[in-house]
């Protein structure tokens, strides 16, 4: 069965997984990792350098042919999440963002209107934007007006490895909203990835349970088979749910014409 | 900024003012006039990537050698990391 790439903002992805950089034991597990998944996409932030140290570039392991995609995490506010957008464009590095605003420490859930805003600006500067959200169909109104490039709807606490806690309301996203559905934050098995896919998202984004698996290349490769996996079933009309049971064999007895009553 | 002042007594003295600028939020202490680009160089070990933003201004790469830096300028040297 042939599927359609997915296409953001004009441009063609084979690979329907993206994976985040962050809280990787060191370089060359990313590099490995990025390899072994074969992620189009994938996602870097913005710090302060430290004066004191040497640290490693970390772009310098991401192979030139992957989209990068900055993201606005340590923005707790529309504004703060535009100035990193136009910091990480004057790199050279490309305008594609992830925005990212959160201002609650305890729970780190996305500031949904802050979003909203902040995607308004940077989409009218002509950034490629993509939002990461709590899943709210208004939200994902406001953003397809706004001139986003996908929705971003969190499966769980980020970092949690829970898994599709919010599925029901992602499924609302995916059958209402024209825009690509990329489940990010929370899902921390390759099960997990197949069933966000299985219910017709169309990519997902993983970082902590990559990163953090005590092999991440041998995960990462886990992920873009769940994620291919997850998008057959989808396209193939996976049959719906059933509450009573239904024989896959021939129902009729093995030597007898009737199943006996009980 | 280096400066020449003459002493009121008559007698010739230089003075070197130190200039103070801050850099990702602490104070450092230059001897000498200096532009953007020999600031991005001698503070950052890895210069690749980095990216300036000066008194809140983005000032993009090929401008950094004729930007100079004036006493009490504040500037932020921003690179990529690891994120999700």
């Amino acid at each position: 069965m042939t599927d359609t790439p997915l296409v953001i903002a004009g441009k063609t992805f084979t690979s329907r997984f993206l994976l985040g950089t962050g809280k990787f034991k060191n370089k060359k597990d990313l590099s490995d990792s990025i390899a072994a998944c074969g992620s189009e996409i994938v996602t870097v932030a913005l710090r302060r350098i430290d004066l004191e140290r040497h640290e490693e570039n970390i772009i310098e392991y991401i192979p030139a042919h992957v989209t990068l995609l900055t993201n606005t995490s340590g923005a707790r506010n529309a504004q703060e999440a535009v100035r990193i957008a136009r910091l990480a464009k004057a790199s050279g590095c490309g305008n594609w963002v992830k925005i990212e605003v959160i201002n609650d420490s305890k729970y780190l859930l996305p500031d949904n209107q802050e979003t909203v805003k902040a995607t308004e600006i940077l989409a009218a500067e002509g950034f490629v934007v993509l939002p990461y959200i709590s899943p709210d169909l208004y939200t994902a109104r406001a953003l397809v007006k706004a001139g986003a490039a996908t929705v971003m709807p969190l499966g769980s606490f980020i970092g949690s490895n829970q898994g599709l806690k919010t599925k029901e309301f992602i499924q609302v996203l995916i059958n209402e909203i024209d825009l690509p559905i990329v489940v990010d934050a929370g899902i921390g098995a390759p099960s997990q990835a197949a069933e966000a896919m299985e219910m017709g998202a169309d990519a997902v984004l993983v970082n902590t349970a990559v990163a953090t698996a005590q092999n991440p290349a041998v995960i990462a490769r886990a992920f873009a088979l769940a994620v291919e996996s997850g998008r057959l079933a989808y396209l193939s009309g996976l049959p719906l749910q059933q509450l009573m049971a239904k024989a896959s064999s021939p129902l009729t007895g093995f030597l007898y014409d009737d199943i006996p009553a009980n | 900024m280096r400066g020449a002042k003459i002493c009121f007594f008559g007698i010739n003295k230089l003075e070197w003012k130190l200039m103070n600028i801050i850099i990702n939020g602490k104070s450092q202490q230059l001897t000498s006039a200096q532009n953007l680009s020999a600031i991005v160089n001698s503070f950052c070990k890895q210069p690749k990537h980095v990216i300036t933003e000066l008194n809140g201004a983005i000032v993009p790469s090929d401008q950094w050698a004729q930007t100079n830096l004036q006493d009490g300028d504040a500037l932020e040297l921003v690179t990529f990391v690891g994120g999700g």
